[in-house]
């Protein structure tokens, strides 16, 4: 059986987000899918993508050129906003992801959360919004061009740092709680002018992830918070959690957002079952045990495995290791489309 | 958006010519921190690289000479970054060592002639490889020089070794052989010194792995 592709990538990607009819799942990328080897190819290496409008939309676009997949992303890490807020940076090199120095944290409570004055001209701010602008003119009628906005937990751990803010949370949860308040009118901000600039849709990382937060505890802080985020953000949100986050599917269902960018550490079936229709997910292939580490028979089984769970859209869990085997990405649209012929 | 890609093949396109990925450097020290990758198909190994910066060809042709005076590849006359291994059964393992050697080593790097030998670092004892025909083909016997309260135990851990990270096949609790029966003695020279450390080489490939990786606990979002 030959499969018919009837829908342009941004409608199928599109669609899906709304739980509308596809032609068949989409394969996307709400983090990122840069490898060392595309940005050799179209000469845009780390740390340099990801502050040049230019190489980022380069290297982002290679995802939908080279790899196939029916999204675009040019954000590839989870620091822009930090930066721009003036969170220390390490830069590190073409193989290594740029990260926040959370050890030397700017802030300490909410009456520090403000917009810095030069937070809207700082690259790191600008090579987003210009990005994609960028993508959207050379690529917006064919394939989804997604941008990002960090929740206010993340940005808390940047700002505040890890330990401090989660002893914070316990210690004093108002506290903790008015420190979201001001820190999330940073997500809306950003998230209102990629829209400007052109984003379909956004991913919404919020790193209450499994490994340091409790169900209970998104319950207690984050659900409402991000069914405001939902409500004032005009676009498709897609929230992006790492970990074991089945304990609070549940809660993240009721959000409204459009979907849950899923971590491999949950099961797609049970994952699905929680979901019950009620919010999109999209995922869940491991980075560092699959995709980095295996080989494209194993991926097909692996996407599959999704397929047959249901997964709304197929994408690696997270920002996949820069060393990544390109056999390994292309390995993704292909499955996806092999298992739709007999489906 | 003004493309900068000069490279004339796709993705897509190396993948069909050239196969699969069966090592990625992700920088070369050597030269413009560009990505380099051993690809095989069909038997024929390609040193490729998507970087296109002045002098990429001669960096290629330079690590695909590495590799010949490594191990027992040989160049494809007129292709001068392509490579075949003349057995059937390719012992890949080694040849990614060879090919990380042949890339992070300066240019002319060799290992030592003579005897296949490497001083212990677990125990005051040099360890010996020395090939032996039989009736079988060619193997690798595993002797030592030197005092050590547990000799035979050290023997067998580099025996591991050779098979963990060389590919061989275990004979006996003393020797090894290539699975093609074949005489590599470049290889086990080269691997000689990784295979008496299983647990160190394996700790230095996890780190290495974990570069490049982004996961809650590189991110500082988790408890280790």
């Amino acid at each position: 059986m030959t499969l018919v592709e009837t829908m342009k990538p941004r409608e199928r990607v599109l669609n899906a987000l709304a739980g509308k009819p596809v032609d068949r799942t989409p394969v996307s990328n709400p983090t990122n899918v840069a490898t060392v080897e595309l940005m050799d190819l179209v000469k845009a290496p780390f740390p340099e993508a990801n502050r040049d409008p230019e190489m980022n939309a380069r290297l982002a676009a290679t995802g939908y050129t080279e790899l196939g997949f029916d999204s675009i992303m040019p954000v590839f890490s989870i620091i822009q906003e930090s930066s721009a807020l003036g969170c220390e940076m390490q830069w590190e090199t073409k193989d290594n992801w740029p990260t926040v120095r959370m050890y030397n944290p700017i802030w300490s409570g909410p009456e520090d959360v403000h917009i810095p004055q030069g937070f809207w001209s700082h690259k790191d701010i600008v090579v987003v919004l210009k990005s994609l602008e960028i993508l959207q003119k050379e690529y917006g009628d064919q394939v989804a061009v997604i941008g990002k906005s960090m929740g206010p937990w993340t940005l808390a751990y940047h700002v505040f740092g890890v330990e401090k803010f989660l002893l914070m949370s316990i210690d004093d949860p108002d506290k903790t709680k008015r420190c979201l308040d001001k820190l999330k009118e940073i997500s809306v901000a950003f998230a209102l002018a990629q829209i400007e600039s052109g984003a379909d849709a956004l991913t919404f990382p919020d790193h209450a992830t499994g490994d340091l937060v409790s169900g209970e505890y998104y319950r207690k802080f984050l659900m409402e918070l991000h069914q405001e985020m939902e409500e004032r953000i005009p676009c498709p949100l897609i929230l992006h959690i790492c970990g074991k986050t089945v304990d609070r599917l549940g809660y993240i269902a009721q959000t409204g957002m459009a979907a849950f960018h899923i971590d491999s550490k949950n099961d797609p079936h049970e994952a699905m079952e929680i979901a019950d229709g009620k919010i999109r997910l999209v995922g869940n292939l491991n980075n560092p045990e699959l995709l980095y580490s295996k080989n494209p028979e194993d991926i097909r089984e692996a996407v599959f495995n999704c397929l047959d769970a249901g997964m709304n859209l197929i994408a690696p869990e997270c920002a996949i290791p820069l060393a990544t085997k390109l056999e390994n990405l292309l390995a993704i649209p292909e499955a996806v489309k092999e298992w739709h012929k007999t489906h | 958006m003004q493309s900068e890609s000069v490279n004339v093949k796709s993705v897509l396109q190396v993948m069909h010519d050239y196969g699969k990925c069966i090592s990625l450097i992700p920088m070369d020290p050597h030269f413009e921190d560009m990505s380099v990758a051993l690809y095989l198909k069909n038997k024929t190994f390609t040193v490729w690289t998507f970087h296109r910066a002045e002098g990429y060809q001669e960096r290629l042709i330079q690590i695909t000479e590495q590799l010949v005076s490594l191990t027992d590849m040989k160049s494809i006359k007129d292709s001068p970054n392509q490579l075949t291994f003349p057995d059937e059964i390719i012992p890949i393992s080694p040849l990614k060592f060879a090919f990380r050697l042949a890339v992070e080593k300066p240019y002319g790097f060799s290992l030592n002639k003579g005897r296949i030998e490497v001083r212990d670092t677990k125990s005051p004892l040099t360890i010996i490889a020395t090939p032996e025909n039989t009736a079988d083909g060619w193997k690798y016997t595993i002797s030592s020089e030197g005092e050590y309260k547990n000799i035979p135990m050290r023997i067998r851990a580099v025996i591991r070794g050779l098979s963990k990270f060389g590919s061989l096949e275990e004979i006996d609790n003393i020797s090894a052989c290539f699975p093609s029966r074949k005489r590599h003695d470049k290889l086990v020279r080269l691997i000689l010194p990784y295979a008496k450390n299983i647990s160190a080489v394996e700790d230095q490939l996890e780190s290495d792995n974990m570069r490049g990786q982004l996961t809650t606990q590189t991110l500082g979002f988790s408890q280790v």
